[in-house]
């Protein structure tokens, strides 16, 4: 038996590293910060560069030392979020592909968009920068940003900025 | 004493070896596998080299439904079927990939726009993305697969364009059939758990059942 115990230990320690690393907070999308401090979103198409810069700025607020800015029309530099909005029917408002430190992209839904006023626009715009920017997921609790319905932290609590519990989540985060 | 030193040398020579073992196996999990400790949305923990990364993308969606009386009202179309094809994988916009799935309806509960034959175009968000060289599926949406039985909660891509149709609420208008049980995926999160009724309600029930209460509701 004393034989076994060694490698058994091993392996324990191996698979409790791979358990804890996997199940880390929920809430965090990336478990990791820009190793960059400036940000930068490529807008495709402008459609919603007024909103877009508004979601910006609060991210911008939130996060220290981290800067999301608009790439330049004449800037060659290389972006780290796309954002491009397209028409893609009675589906999602915004969705976002990709992993920190490869290009992230973000789709937003002119579909429902273009109807939408300013603060709804800007809802799902901040809420969408919280995971390419913040790197947060999902938070399901009322009265946050990043609840999974726009229906919900639009609709029902009014957002359009950032909330003090997202925050504060990010405080940690970063 | 000099057995003594030996046994424990010979023992000290096990332990170096066995955590040398596992050593070289971590690192042929962590080099042969997809599993990244820093990126959460990573899928797979292996996958041949052959198939392309998978990863998970989020999507914000316009309401939320607690209830099958909620999702009924905003799905003309509710069927139960087997998907029997894939149709195409194709990218709209700038590079955002869909996958067509054709579902051959055995049941229809509401709505009669199927397709002679019965067969539903059923449009999803994910599928390969050149621009990123991965295969996107959306959370809690994993791609359907040719055999699967769902009983879906169905809305027109747009309005009154009824040839393709996508699942109302993201995931929450599906429902996966498995030996005539209906079976929801469950979110991590142990908020949006709490808040998913619906899971919480018909999970693990009888088609039956389920079909029964879509038909109670006028």
């Amino acid at each position: 038996m004393n034989k076994l115990r060694a490698p058994i230990v091993a392996v324990l320690v191996l698979v409790a590293l791979a358990v804890t690393s996997i199940s880390a907070s929920a809430h965090y999308l990336n478990y990791s910060t820009w190793d960059h401090s400036t940000v930068i979103y490529k807008d495709i198409l402008s459609n919603y560069g007024y909103e877009l810069g508004l979601s910006a700025v609060a991210w911008n607020n939130a996060v220290a030392g981290l800067v999301a800015v608009a790439e330049e029309s004449e800037c060659s530099c290389d972006w780290d979020i796309q954002v491009a909005d397209n028409d893609y029917g009675d589906d999602f408002w915004g969705r976002w592909s990709g992993t920190l430190w490869e290009e992230l992209f973000v789709d937003l839904n002119d579909y429902h968009l273009s109807g939408a006023g300013e603060n709804k626009r800007r809802a799902v715009i901040t809420h969408e920068f919280g995971h390419a920017v913040g790197g947060l997921g999902h938070h399901d609790e009322s009265g946050r940003i990043m609840q999974s319905w726009v229906g919900d932290f639009y609709d029902t609590d009014g957002l359009y900025t950032l909330d003090s519990g997202t925050i504060s989540e990010i405080d940690y985060l970063w | 004493m000099r057995s003594r030193i030996a046994a424990s040398g010979s023992s000290r020579i096990r332990v170096i070896a066995a955590l040398l073992g596992a050593l070289v196996i971590a690192s042929v999990l962590w080099t042969g596998s997809s599993l990244r400790l820093f990126e959460g949305n990573t899928l797979n923990l292996f996958q041949s080299p052959a198939e392309p990364e998978r990863i998970v993308a989020e999507a914000t969606y316009g309401k939320r439904y607690d209830s099958v009386s909620e999702l009924l009202e905003d799905s003309p179309l509710v069927v139960r079927g087997r998907i029997v094809r894939i149709s195409d994988n194709y990218l709209e916009g700038d590079g955002v990939a869909f996958t067509n799935a054709v579902l051959r309806a055995d049941v229809v509960l509401r709505g009669n726009y199927a397709a002679e034959g019965g067969d539903i175009l059923v449009r999803q968000v994910g599928g390969f993305e050149p621009r990123i060289g991965k295969v996107v599926e959306m959370e809690l949406q994993p791609l359907m697969r040719v055999g699967d039985e769902y009983l879906l909660f169905l809305h027109p891509v747009r309005r009154n364009e009824l040839d393709r149709w996508v699942v109302t609420g993201g995931f929450s208008g599906r429902f996966k059939v498995e030996n005539g049980k209906v079976y929801r995926p469950t979110p991590e999160d142990p908020l949006a758990r709490a808040r998913e009724t619906l899971s919480r309600d018909w999970n693990g029930k009888s088609v039956a059942a389920i079909e029964s209460a879509i038909r109670s509701i006028p």
